[in-house]
């Protein structure tokens, strides 16, 4: 999988440089039992996963509830300690190696502090996200004051700047954040991720707790930062027409590992994987004539830390054979850009929209 | 549409915008509570009068001793024995007589000597707050022209002393203690407990198990135990700091716990997420972040704890293993008043009691308030 990746990094000249790329990452929580803590198994949340995210663009990431976007978002930037894999970061204060890029794991401490500057978080709840006890400014200048800028009328004036940027008025500075709509703590959320200038910008979920007027709002503000920052994002969702909107990548993620990635227009008219085909059949469509053909999965996810044997999807694939059910497929680029881990994605003719 | 746009001001009105911190709208809420408000001016009325201003508060020094062993309290006049109405209210002198047969005091008034009884006299010297030089009563008898008048209204100890001013000095100690106890018992167990709750693993486990350990010991043969290792030779106020010490160690386990609880809530927060993808630090994490949320029950908490902190060097000090004879406390004072013989013969002494009772009265009455109030967004 990995060689896959680099290979598809040298070929692809006339594309943006990679600015993060995530090679084998794990995830494992493990469960403890019993008095001692005695270590029975792991939850497998992450699961081997690859992608890489260019300069510039979105990668979306989606999949159902609990299939490890937010802990793979988490554990790029080390919020979760990751068991394994590699993240390799473009980094504009701290040279890589060879490539430019570099490693994130087992960076030590104050190397990470500065990886941090370029690397920041919007996250999903727009109440839990902000400290109720902090005002707007306090919130807003918190990483800058981490990353060693004292409070003064520079640093406010720069505060102040970050908030008409994300549509919020100077006055607004000295609130709390329960004098706020849903959609405006989301926005003070955003002017924290951006305060330190960064690079790339984990999303999240940043608009599924919002309400879908104030979603659309909030995804084309953050569409318009990222043409004047120059941003990168990583957009990790479950509603895939949110995902469409803003994506130009977008990554589809199971039970820990990634099923399929491809450019958001060739994912969504011609997916490789049953399992894109089936999320894609569920989004609904703006058309009363239109029959809907919804291919219903049976049984749940399955449980990450006991998953089934070969594919992870195939009890519930309507496509799956005997193979599926012995041998995990590798992610591997079926056509240019388009990678997807299925045994029979040549064969399929799966149904986009 | 028009008419919203043209009756939308220009210019944006000047209404000033009032912005509510968390501890504002918790002040408002608690206002309106009466008896909680009435609690806070109770307390800072005794911490005031108590620890600062005792000396003015009482007529005499702490250490003026008089004839007047055992004298139950003198009463106040304002009607002379020929039925004339004074405004200023007056003592009759005192005079000690001895039953021969049971050798009992008593003293009976001397209707022939009248004392008035004026406020802002000028008394005993003292040192106001330690370094202000004054002799300023607020009430009392005028010592310089009659020596032998005097004023006990709660009556006077085995010494002849005011027993109302050892309530006064004694009550700087015990409340003292109580205040000093429970801002040490808050620094260890706030410490402890986010630390605890915030690293989980081998650090939570020493903590918790320390606590229970401590939690499982009886108090007070604990506190023999502790009070036994304070060296006899020590001043009396070098005990005094360490049982204030021994009180807090031994009851910081609670609160630890309770810190804990709440911190483990607190730190599965998406802000404690991103302060700490900001690169913040352990330490700003755990006191920037996650311990003002847990302010509001850590001071209700103490509020309701610090009766009990006064109630326990009360206790120790009546069974002799707290606070000794020269200092004053409640708990002291209350050690003159044990005896079956104290009660029949100088019940005055148990003057202690009420203000020991009011003090927890309104700790708890103000503790309610802040429980209440510091929930601002509830609905009460």
């Amino acid at each position: 999988m990995a060689p896959d990746m680099q290979t598809q990094t040298t070929e692809a000249k006339a594309k943006p440089r990679n600015l993060l790329e995530v090679k084998g990452l794990k995830k494992y929580f493990p469960i403890q039992k019993g008095l001692l803590r005695k270590t029975v198994g792991y939850v497998k949340a992450v699961d081997d996963v690859n992608f890489f995210v260019r300069e510039g663009e979105t990668l979306g990431l989606v999949g159902e509830s609990g299939c490890g976007k937010s802990t793979a978002g988490r554990s790029i930037i080390r919020l979760y300690e990751p068991t394994a894999g590699d993240v390799l970061f473009r980094s504009r204060h701290l040279g890589g190696e060879g490539n430019g890029l570099i490693n994130l794991m087992g960076l030590p401490p104050d190397k990470m502090k500065t990886i941090r500057k370029e690397i920041s978080m919007v996250f999903q709840d727009p109440i839990n996200s902000l400290n109720p006890r902090m005002t707007v400014s306090d919130i807003v200048g918190e990483p800058m004051f981490i990353h060693g800028q004292r409070m003064g009328p520079e640093t406010e004036a720069v505060i102040v700047n970050l908030l008409e940027r994300v549509g919020l008025r100077p006055d607004h500075l000295r609130r709390y954040p329960h004098e706020f709509s849903g959609g405006q703590r989301q926005r003070i959320g955003i002017a924290r991720a951006l305060s330190l200038n960064p690079q790339l910008v984990i999303c999240d979920e940043p608009v599924s707790a919002l309400d879908v007027s104030i979603q659309a709002q909030t995804l084309n503000l953050l569409q318009d930062l990222q043409q004047d920052f120059n941003l990168s994002y990583i957009f990790v969702a479950h509603d895939l027409s949110v995902v469409q909107h803003i994506s130009d990548r977008v990554a589809v993620m199971y039970v820990g590992k990634v099923a399929e990635i491809a450019d958001a227009e060739e994912l969504y008219s011609a997916p490789l994987h049953p399992y894109t085909e089936a999320l894609l059949s569920a989004v609904p469509k703006a058309d009363p004539l239109y029959k809907s053909d919804r291919i219903v999965m049976q049984g749940d996810v399955a449980d990450p830390s006991n998953p089934p044997s070969g594919c992870y999807f195939h009890p519930r694939c309507r496509y799956a054979q005997e193979v599926c059910k012995l041998k995990n497929p590798e992610l591997r680029e079926l056509k240019p850009d388009h990678f997807v881990a299925c045994h029979r994605a040549e064969e399929l003719k799966l149904e986009g929209i | 549409m028009t008419v919203v746009e043209q009756t939308t001001p220009a210019a944006p009105a000047k209404q000033k915008q009032v912005s509510q911190s968390y501890w504002a709208l918790v002040w408002w809420k608690f206002k309106r509570n009466r008896i909680a408000v009435l609690g806070g001016i109770l307390l800072l009325s005794f911490y005031f009068g108590f620890v600062f201003i005792p000396e003015f508060l009482s007529p005499y020094e702490l250490n003026h001793t008089s004839d007047f062993v055992e004298a139950p309290p003198t009463k106040l006049h304002f009607i002379d024995t020929e039925g004339k109405f004074h405004l200023q209210p007056f003592v009759y002198g005192m005079e000690r007589k001895l039953d021969f047969k049971t050798r009992a005091r008593t003293y009976v008034e001397d209707t022939t000597r009248m004392y008035p009884i004026s406020l802002f006299i000028h008394g005993d010297e003292y040192k106001l707050l330690g370094f202000i030089p004054s002799d300023l009563h607020l009430y009392g008898v005028d010592q310089k022209a009659n020596p032998e008048a005097i004023v006990l209204i709660m009556g006077a100890d085995a010494l002849g002393r005011d027993w109302f001013t050892r309530i006064l000095y004694g009550g700087r100690l015990s409340l003292m203690i109580g205040l000093i106890g429970q801002v040490m018992t808050i620094i260890f167990g706030m410490t402890l407990g986010v630390m605890s709750g915030y690293y989980g693993g081998m650090i939570d486990q020493v903590i918790q198990r320390t606590t229970e350990f401590l939690n499982a010991f009886p108090d007070i043969p604990l506190f023999m135990a502790l009070a036994a290792a304070i060296p006899t030779f020590w001043s009396p106020i070098a005990v005094y700091f360490m049982l204030t010490i021994i009180l807090s160690f031994v009851r910081w386990g609670g609160l630890a716990r309770q810190v804990r609880g709440l911190i483990l809530s607190l730190r599965e927060r998406e802000y404690v997420l991103a302060a700490k993808s900001a690169g913040a630090s352990d330490a700003r994490i755990m006191f920037r972040h996650l311990l003002p949320g847990t302010m509001s029950h850590v001071i209700v908490i103490a509020t309701l704890a610090i009766p009990g902190m006064i109630l326990s060097e009360t206790a120790l000090s009546w069974l002799g293993l707290g606070l000794r004879a020269p200092l004053t406390s409640w708990g002291v004072l209350l050690q003159d008043a044990a005896t079956v013989r104290a009660i029949h013969t100088t019940p005055w002494e148990l003057w202690t009691v009420p203000f020991i009772l009011v003090t927890i009265l309104a700790y708890n009455m103000l503790g309610d308030g802040l429980r209440d109030a510091l929930d601002p967004y509830g609905t009460r």
